[in-house]
């Protein structure tokens, strides 16, 4: 697949300062960006090396759960705000990752990005975020954008690459790390809010207020100024199901698809140092898991008498 | 510019292990004792000295303040490993201080071994540091550590390693994984020598950020500072949860498909005498319990006479909180739930189907 020329990434020149002078005349405009992935659903089965598992056979996959939850509460700030808001959703994956980026646009999300790797193996956090801040930071008319305006008072764009808002799910089912958002608001430059349960924004789009989950149920709030990263825990919301209408209209629209290698996504760009897997196990069972057998009702009948015996019924 | 108060601090270079005691309000959290206990372990391996560190004068859950303070300070100590939690706390404040660091982070760690592999040689593809305050003299690698993580459910683990490059690893530390160490053992452990207390007073000369907000550091990061503001911090109340005292816990997890399946658990539990109803972490985030219901790492922890459960796959933070029961009974529709590893009696069935089926038959019995 041939690679864009980066005047035709979304950020165009144009489109920047027409947003920047729709902000100073107070109409309402955001843009905001979810990051989505791709996880394996069906059973891990180790590949050859033991240092991964393999995407051969009836492997299934879906969208990361909290990141559904991050892309239904972006959607919902966009119908909160009305206006020229738009979510775009960016995945880093594998080919087979579109797959989520058409479900998002079928959720409602108004443009898709996909990173493409051919990664088999682990790849860590950090690269992951790399590639996504190298993406976001690549376009020139950026940096361009900061100097042509009259921003002396305003804080530079380049901070969140454009974007007011970034949302991630709080970590992936698969891998439960939590470190992609955090790594990413650093590469950004941006205030980062993990775990976060309730969202507001302020008036003139400047602000967003959130509360954060905290353990046993506590809550803590934080505001940042925009642009901010905040990583969705899942209590905050129920996604919802794309919908037809939406799901045509995404199938019309051109993923925009990048080649992770080709964009030359360099790592000095972004310095990070990599965790490695050396090898992936099954746990140690710990207990001896008698396994009943028969039928349901043969095998609710013998733990009756277990359960007997222990005297607990 | 000495940007740290070094009147408690040794002026060499701490090659060691540097464990971040979790504050809540000013009381510090038990899991704290955890990670001493893990430091300990990764000292055992590594022969690293451990610094148990205590941020005074500032709420830790302000997690911008604590990481733009701590990546002063670990410019200044330079040690090879930085534990956390595994907390709420932890997780918003460890991944971004690695990479502010341009380092490594791994969370959730569950358990630490040496590498018994020989290949200890530095990856083509790693990145050299300019930055000339950390030392790539002695690096986490050449010590040869595997971290090991759960992935996928619970279903397996991952033994992390670091490219050796560039000091120091972040780790958080998976609650209930390593042993939690009393008060007097850590007095007694510090009197040994491999283990010290050290203090220090948060305030904005010890920060990166002088009085007009403005960063003394040449990278602008630390500006987020100025853009990030905590407000009100409201905790759960430490109530002691009817899960504690009851010798049955019935608990529910994803597998029992709808809310009103729950009704069926009810019955279920009431089989059992002095029993209660339980869910894992899903449930209470889809509202279907409350929190107080939950079993878990961030709910309640327990070890009742007998354990059941239902419809859950038995991810690290569930086992954790229900691993010290009596007589576990797991069943689920999943033969390769993680959950029948820790199971004394394991039943592979529909969860409804298997309740069911249980109480007609249970009914005929008495």
């Amino acid at each position: 697949m041939s690679i864009k020329p980066f005047s035709d990434i979304i950020f165009k020149l144009e489109d920047r300062r027409k947003a920047a002078e729709i902000k100073k005349t107070g109409w309402k405009h955001m843009k905001i960006l979810v990051c989505i992935k791709q996880i394996l659903i069906s059973d891990p089965v180790p590949d050859r090396s033991k240092k991964w598992v393999t995407t051969e056979g009836q492997a299934s996959y879906a969208m990361n759960r909290f990141d559904e939850n991050a892309l239904e509460e972006a959607i919902s700030i966009r119908e909160r705000i009305g206006g020229d808001t738009t979510v775009d959703v960016i995945s880093v994956g594998s080919e087979s990752s579109s797959a989520v980026i058409r479900r998002g646009m079928g959720m409602g999300a108004d443009n898709g990005i996909h990173l493409i790797t051919d990664d088999s193996g682990y790849t860590d956090a950090a690269t992951t975020a790399a590639r996504m801040a190298s993406f976001l930071t690549l376009s020139d008319s950026h940096y361009e954008m900061a100097a042509d305006l009259d921003e002396k008072e305003d804080k530079p764009d380049i901070y969140g690459a454009g974007y007011d808002l970034i949302l991630t799910g709080i970590m992936s089912e698969d891998l439960m790390q939590a470190q992609v958002g955090p790594i990413l608001s650093e590469y950004l430059k941006i205030p980062c809010i993990t775990s976060v349960v309730e969202t507001s924004l302020n008036e003139t789009l400047t602000e967003i207020t959130v509360k954060r989950e905290l353990e046993g149920g506590g809550r803590q709030q934080v505001r940042a100024e925009l642009p901010a990263l905040i990583t969705i825990q899942a209590g905050i919301n129920q996604p919802r199901y794309p919908t037809l209408s939406n799901i045509l209209k995404a199938n019309k629209k051109e993923i925009l698809s990048f080649n992770a290698e080709d964009l030359s996504i360099s790592k000095k760009d972004f310095k990070h140092t990599q965790v490695k897997v050396s090898e992936i196990r099954y746990p140690v069972k710990t207990r001896s898991g008698y396994m009943l057998e028969g039928a349901v009702s043969e095998k609710a009948s013998q733990l009756i008498d277990i359960l007997n015996q222990r005297g607990v019924m | 510019m000495e940007m740290i108060n070094s009147d408690n601090l040794s002026t060499e270079k701490n090659d060691g292990i540097l464990v971040i005691a979790e504050y809540i309000d000013k009381r510090m959290r038990a899991i704290t004792s955890e990670l001493v206990g893990c430091a300990l372990s990764l000292s055992d391996i590594t022969d690293l000295q451990v610094t148990l560190l205590h941020v005074r004068g500032i709420d830790h859950s302000e997690s911008e303040k604590i990481r733009s303070f701590l990546s002063s300070l670990i410019r200044e100590l330079s040690p090879s490993f930085v534990i956390m939690g595994h907390t709420s706390q932890g997780l918003d404040t460890a991944p971004g201080l690695a990479a502010r660091l341009g380092c490594g982070c791994i969370t959730g760690v569950n358990s630490i071994l040496p590498d018994e592999s020989s290949s200890l040689q530095a990856p083509a593809d790693d990145v050299t540091s300019p930055d000339r305050t950390l030392s790539t003299k002695t690096s986490p690698n050449e010590y040869g550590v595997l971290f090991s993580r759960s992935i996928f459910k619970g279903k397996m683990n991952a033994f992390m390693k670091y490219a050796p490059l560039k000091k120091p690893l972040v780790l958080t530390i998976q609650p209930g994984s390593f042993p939690a160490l009393t008060q007097n053992e850590l007095n007694e452990l510090e009197k040994t020598g491999k283990f010290k207390n050290l203090t220090l007073s948060y305030n904005q000369e010890n920060s990166a950020v002088d009085d007009k907000g403005r960063c003394r550091e040449e990278e602008s990061r630390t500006e987020i500072l100025s853009r990030i503001s905590y407000e009100e911090t409201v905790h759960s109340r430490n109530r002691q949860s009817g899960l504690q005292n009851a010798k049955v816990i019935v608990s529910a997890g994803r597998g029992i498909g709808k809310k009103e399946n729950i009704e069926q658990i009810e019955k279920f539990a009431a089989s059992f005498s002095d029993s209660a109803v339980a869910g894992s972490r899903p449930l209470i985030d889809m509202g279907w319990m409350p929190y107080d219901q939950q079993v878990g790492i961030t709910g309640t922890v327990v070890s009742p006479d007998l354990y059941i459960a239902v419809g859950i796959s038995g991810s690290s933070q569930h086992i954790a909180g229900m691993k010290n029961s009596k007589f576990i009974v797991s069943i689920n529709s999943d033969p390769n739930a993680a959950i029948f590893n820790i199971s004394d009696v394991s039943i592979v069935e529909d969860c409804l189907d298997f309740i069911t089926t249980f109480l007609e038959l249970s009914e005929k019995k008495t």
